[in-house]
């Protein structure tokens, strides 16, 4: 047994090894810096929740290869809330894997009363329109009671949920679950009764003779296909607004980057 | 009067054998070619009574109205019945059997086994309780058609420009006006047959049909038609407008709906030809309950409802239902 580990080692350790400087490597040259998370700028937080959230962040973050920034200010400088969070994100470059790629940041505005979360490069895709707002709901379980590290919480939480989860199809369009489910089944369950019903009625024996089999000859006189009118329908194919597998829908910071999310009003 | 077919070599009765198409003496096995034995037809039969005597032993041989022919209900001895196939009830031509009784047996065992939802308890062991061999009174209808047709059609063309899509659905009037001739369709004459059965039982290769003899019916049953010929033209119309219909309609094509608004079909000629095809009737019981089947004598094609086992369906269907829900989920997790 030993042997044969042995023997894997040396047949694949030295490659093993070197993916997984390189690996390392990478990780380091695409910049995720285990920097400052929390950004309570409110100050709505103490000291020590503060540093339980910077320690929750990082640990998703690299669970889940995505940016986790929070952010309070009580001064929005007449920005919306989703400005203002999109901007911060943005002049702080965050990003997983390089400056302004994967993150999501939520911002409690008390300025404006609102909760923003603001979503950048992969987490898009996961945080459909249909997901931020069930996380929202799970903040605002505690957000409107001024408990915001709880609802920073909830929050983080929601994120290492979602992020990577595969967006089912009819996920967010109002279809449970089982509807795939259920139509598959159906389908099953007629064509196994077409079946059923063709060998039960064909047992009898069937009619082998057709239309052709007793003509001996056919002569065509006059034939015509005449076009008599024309009518045309218009129909507007309505536009893929996000929520499907494609993600959340986006909009362009003032940055000049991409960014997708959703907020409420506390 | 009643005809036997006698062996000239020890004189008692000849059978018409499938096999071999020609007549077998029942006890010595001699052989004799249907062709030699051209005496009956041209004699004058008007007897039309319905209770003759067995030429062989003596007993009362009492027929129904329609037989032409039989066996003594006593000792057996194929019996023909002359008056009822000559004058108005002569065929003209007669397809001879050509799949024995034997061979129908083993035909209709392997039909069963066959089966897909036939009870087990049948495939197992399915007994014949009656066999016999019929020819049956057919009408063969050439008729010469002419139809007319009117059909309005419509053409779908879909396309998109932007965010809008365009559906043009166009319209047609389509005509056709053609000729056609339907050869051979047959129509069974008797009453006391399933037209449905007999239908299904087609078809039957007439180019195998021999001119009529009596020695061909020797040994089999026999009826002559007792279903008139307006009768009979409504099912041909029937069935020839039908399939004339279905042609017309297959000449209109690239259609993505087509309605026949008008069909107008007149027919020109109809000739009937009066012929006796061959049908075996087999039946059997299983569970209490009596199951009449019908072979064509030819082909070997066998109709009939046969006992379903509802198990047997049962499992189709999950079996069915079960393999496409599975291949669904499949689909699903490849295309995902």
């Amino acid at each position: 047994m030993k042997n044969r580990s042995d023997r894997l080692a040396s047949r694949y350790g030295s490659p093993l090894l070197l993916a997984l400087l390189l690996g390392i490597c990478i990780l380091f040259a695409t910049g995720f810096t285990a920097g400052n998370k929390v950004y309570d700028e409110a100050d709505l937080l103490t000291d020590a929740q503060e540093a339980d959230l910077q320690a929750e962040c990082i640990r998703v973050a690299q669970a889940k290869s995505v940016d986790v920034i929070l952010l309070t200010v009580d001064d929005a400088g007449g920005r919306s809330a989703m400005q203002v969070a999109d901007d911060f994100y943005d002049q702080n470059a965050f990003g997983y894997e390089a400056p302004h790629g994967t993150g999501i940041l939520m911002l409690i505005d008390m300025d404006n009363r609102e909760a923003w979360i603001s979503t950048s490069g992969d987490a898009v895709t996961y945080f459909t329109d249909d997901r931020i707002q069930r996380v929202l709901d799970s903040v605002f379980e505690y957000l409107p009671n001024g408990d915001y590290y709880g609802s920073f919480r909830a929050f983080l939480q929601d994120v290492e949920y979602y992020m990577g989860l595969p967006v089912q199809s009819g996920e967010g369009t109002g279809t449970p679950w089982w509807t795939g489910l259920l139509v598959q089944a159906g389908i099953a369950v007629l064509i196994g009764a077409i079946v059923a019903f063709a060998l039960v009625a064909r047992a009898g024996g069937v009619m082998t003779v057709g239309n052709r089999d007793y003509m001996t000859g056919v002569r065509v006189n006059a034939s015509s296909d005449q076009f008599l009118r024309k009518v045309v329908t218009a129909r507007v194919i309505p536009r893929n607004t996000g929520g499907g597998k494609g993600g959340g829908s986006t909009h362009i910071s003032s940055g000049g980057f991409s960014h997708g999310g959703g907020g409420r009003g506390f | 009067m009643i005809l036997i077919m006698k062996c000239p070599n020890c004189g008692s009765s000849m059978s018409f054998s499938p096999e071999k198409s020609r007549l077998v003496c029942a006890s010595c096995q001699s052989e004799q070619p249907v062709e030699e034995r051209e005496t009956a037809a041209q004699k004058e039969w008007t007897d039309d009574s319905t209770v003759f005597n067995c030429t062989s032993c003596g007993s009362q041989l009492v027929t129904e109205k329609n037989t032409s022919a039989t066996f003594c209900s006593y000792c057996g001895q194929p019996t023909i019945i002359p008056a009822r196939l000559t004058g108005t009830y002569a065929p003209s031509q007669v397809l001879p059997f050509k799949i024995s009784q034997k061979q129908a047996q083993e035909a209709f065992f392997k039909w069963c086994r066959r089966g897909l939802v036939t009870p087990k308890a049948l495939v197992k062991a399915a007994k014949v309780r009656k066999i016999s061999g019929i020819y049956v009174p057919f009408f063969l209808y050439d008729c010469d058609v002419a139809g007319n047709f009117e059909a309005e059609g419509t053409k779908i063309h879909v396309y998109r420009i932007g965010d809008t899509e365009y559906t043009e659905t166009s319209f047609f009037n389509i005509h056709r006006n053609m000729d056609a001739l339907y050869r051979r369709v047959p129509a069974d004459a008797s009453a006391r047959m399933n037209d449905e059965q007999m239908d299904k039982l087609e078809p039957f290769d007439a180019n195998e049909l021999k001119e009529f003899s009596m020695p061909y019916l020797s040994g089999f049953f026999a009826e002559k038609y007792d279903l008139d010929g307006s009768q009979l033209m409504q099912r041909i119309r029937g069935r020839i407008d039908g399939y004339f219909e279905e042609y017309a309609r297959s000449t209109m094509s690239g259609y993505a709906s087509l309605r026949m608004a008008a069909s107008d079909i007149r027919y020109d000629q109809v000739r009937t030809d009066y012929v006796l095809l061959p049908v075996w009737m087999l039946s059997f019981m299983h569970k209490g309950k009596e199951y009449l089947f019908a072979m064509n004598g030819q082909t070997g094609k066998v109709v009939g409802k046969p006992p379903i086992s509802r198990a047997k369906v049962l499992l189709w269907f999950a079996g069915v239902a079960g393999a496409v829900f599975g291949l669904l989920k499949l689909l699903e997790v490849i295309f995902r």
